[in-house]
């Protein structure tokens, strides 16, 4: 008995061929076929059957052929019976799928084959590839629409990272620049143009010869900074950093930058220098500025050292018995730390009169009415002139206390002052201390320290002309100083 | 302090003419009296350059105690005049030595605040030689 599964086919198969004509016939079929049993378990496959499904052919044999099949097991039985039962190839067929990676499906035909009881002979064509489907496609987009995405994401953050970047170097002040070793140029930002005082011409961002750049650094510093590349250059130090002064073309103030550079090596060779430059000449002279505070401020401390100690030993020299000079030479530091304080608060710019006199007087005025009584317009007096008033009102007061009319309860003191016009565009200030109500002066017999703070003391440092008397009804003083004295600042 | 000892002492300065140029009125009388006691007759005090100069040309010195900043000028001229006519002097100032100008530094000095044994000894240097 033959079978012919084929309408080409069928006549030349030999009816009693069975299944090994079977087999043989399907090795000679150019498109993938295979032999199915009864049991739905492949009994034969050719090559191109293997080869499309992507399966080892000898590894086919035996397989159930529903390990292969899209359908169902129950449709592929059926299908398979329906086959089994007719020698025309029922079309419509059986879909097999490929191995995992397989590019090809097949579609089957089946037919029984005369002679092969139960069996059924597939014939199969590749599958055409059928068009993606709308969600396939729909995914696609939504993959390749994920993929722009995410790159646009990668191109803003870089974007944005840049921009960080530059806002930082921006923010910070750095100058940057690129030196290329192998044919010293190098290429400046325009903030480092600007701060090194590079000409107009200056090309930024395109490459300019070294030369150019290292002649902006001081003459005097160009060793600083030539140094501290060789370092980095022979490997000596990951990077440096330098601060030198820089020649700026139009302003003639010292310029200073701080450097620092770093080396990229290739092969062990240095290739390229990058570097940052900030301006720190504020910096600078902040610094220098603080010097010569702390120059002034020691000088000033060690005058005013010279003051006390000059105090000390003409209070000694008048006064020499321990109890008096003690309260003495305290009262007059004390006198002396009072024009300090008031000269403080306005950074030792000057200080009020009023102010001033006040201050030395008030140890002597009661609750009950004052005593000393001042009339006068504000005037401020530079710190020279504050010292020697603050000495002299001291001792006029000390005096008054112990001998004038500050010894009694009835007596009390007027103080006036007024700037007076002394021709040719001078003005004076007139100074005024009249004694009152005291008991009767008579004249000191020697002159003390007191007397010759405020007789000389007052005209030398004020060029001012003092006039001291002790009259019986009360001491009088009279001062007159010139008001361009009072106004600069004497100190040192 | 030879204020209570009343007597003329016959130290190495004695009946030396010492200009004193000091602008503080204080630390002048402090010098002045200094060198007053030494036996010196002491010349000024001067508190500007310009009355140092005038007392320079119009009285003969033997030497002097310069403060080198005076009030708005430097005692410089007045140096240089004393090193002209071969007069020997000691500067006196508050700055430290490493501050002082180097145009200062050829010269003797003494730091404020001096004591008088500090004073008396770097004039007495100075006007050795």
């Amino acid at each position: 008995m033959s079978t012919v599964i084929h309408t080409n086919m069928a006549a030349t198969l030999p009816e009693a061929a069975g299944h090994a004509a079977a087999e043989g016939v399907i090795d000679l079929l150019p498109e993938p076929a295979a032999l199915v049993g009864g049991d739905g378990r492949i009994l034969h496959a050719n090559g191109a059957f293997a080869a499309h499904l992507g399966q080892p052919r000898g590894a086919l044999a035996g397989r159930p052929l529903a390990e292969l099949s899209t359908a169902p097991a129950n449709e592929l039985a059926a299908y398979l019976g329906r086959c089994a039962g007719t020698l025309q190839p029922i079309p419509g067929g059986l879909a097999l799928r490929g191995a995992e990676g397989a590019d090809t499906h097949l579609v089957c035909e089946g037919a029984a084959v005369r002679g092969a009881s139960g069996a059924v002979l597939l014939r199969c064509r590749p599958r055409p590839q059928a068009a993606p489907s709308f969600a396939v496609l729909t995914e696609k987009v939504h993959a390749l629409t994920r993929e722009v995405l995410r790159r646009k994401d990668l191109e803003a953050g870089l974007r944005r990272s840049e921009e960080r970047l530059r806002l930082a170097v921006a923010l910070a002040r750095l100058g940057t620049w690129d030196l290329d070793l192998a044919d010293d140029t190098m290429i400046v930002s325009e903030r480092c143009r600007v701060l090194r005082g590079l000409p107009q011409n200056v090309p930024v961002g395109s490459p300019m010869d070294r030369a150019v750049f290292e002649a902006t650094i001081h003459p005097a510093d160009r060793h600083i900074r030539a140094e501290a590349i060789a370092g980095i250059l022979a490997d000596e130090t990951p990077d440096y950093t330098v601060e030198y002064r820089v020649l700026h073309p139009t302003d003639p103030m010292e310029h200073w930058v701080a450097e620092s550079g770093r080396a990229a090596f290739e092969d062990g060779m240095p290739v390229r220098l990058f570097g940052t430059t900030l301006d720190i000449t504020q910096e600078r002279r902040a610094a220098e500025h603080q010097r010569l505070l702390i120059n002034e401020l020691n000088h000033r401390v060690k005058n005013t050292l010279a003051t006390v100690q000059s105090i000390a030993m003409q209070t000694l020299r008048h006064t020499p018995a321990p109890e008096a000079f003690r309260a003495a030479f305290t009262s007059r530091l004390a006198a002396l730390s009072q024009a300090h304080n008031l000269l403080t608060e306005t950074q030792w710019l000057g200080a009020d009169l009023r102010t001033l006199i006040e201050l030395e007087t008030a140890p002597h005025e009661t609750a009950e009415r004052s005593r000393v009584r001042l009339s006068g317009p504000p005037l401020r007096i530079g710190p020279k002139a504050a010292v020697a008033f603050s000495l002299a009102f001291h001792e006029l007061a000390t005096n008054a206390a112990k001998y004038g009319a500050l010894s009694v309860p009835q007596g009390w003191i007027e103080v006036t002052w007024s700037l007076a016009d002394a021709g040719g565009g001078e003005r004076r200030l007139e100074v005024r201390w009249r004694e009152r109500d005291g008991p009767p002066v008579a004249p000191p017999t020697r002159r003390g320290f007191g007397s010759r703070v405020i007789e000389q003391g007052l005209a030398y440092d004020l060029n001012g002309s003092i006039q001291l008397a002790f009259e019986p009804e009360g001491v009088r003083c009279a001062i007159s100083v010139p008001y361009r004295a009072l106004e600069r600042d004497g100190q040192e | 302090m030879n204020a209570d000892t009343g007597t003329e002492p016959a130290g190495p300065l004695a009946g030396r003419r010492i200009l004193v140029v000091e602008d503080e009125a204080l630390v002048a009388m402090m010098i002045a009296d200094t060198l007053a006691d030494q036996g010196c007759e002491v010349v000024g005090p001067v508190a500007t350059t310009r009355d140092a100069l005038r007392l320079l040309d119009a009285t003969p010195v033997d030497g002097a105690t310069l403060d080198i900043n005076l009030t708005h000028e430097e005692v410089l001229p007045v140096a240089e005049a004393l090193d002209a006519r071969r007069i020997r002097f000691v500067l006196v100032t508050g700055y430290d030595q490493e501050n002082v100008l180097r145009r200062y530094r050829r010269w003797p000095m003494v730091q404020k605040p001096f004591t008088e044994a500090s004073l008396v000894r770097g004039l007495t240097r100075a006007l050795e030689g």
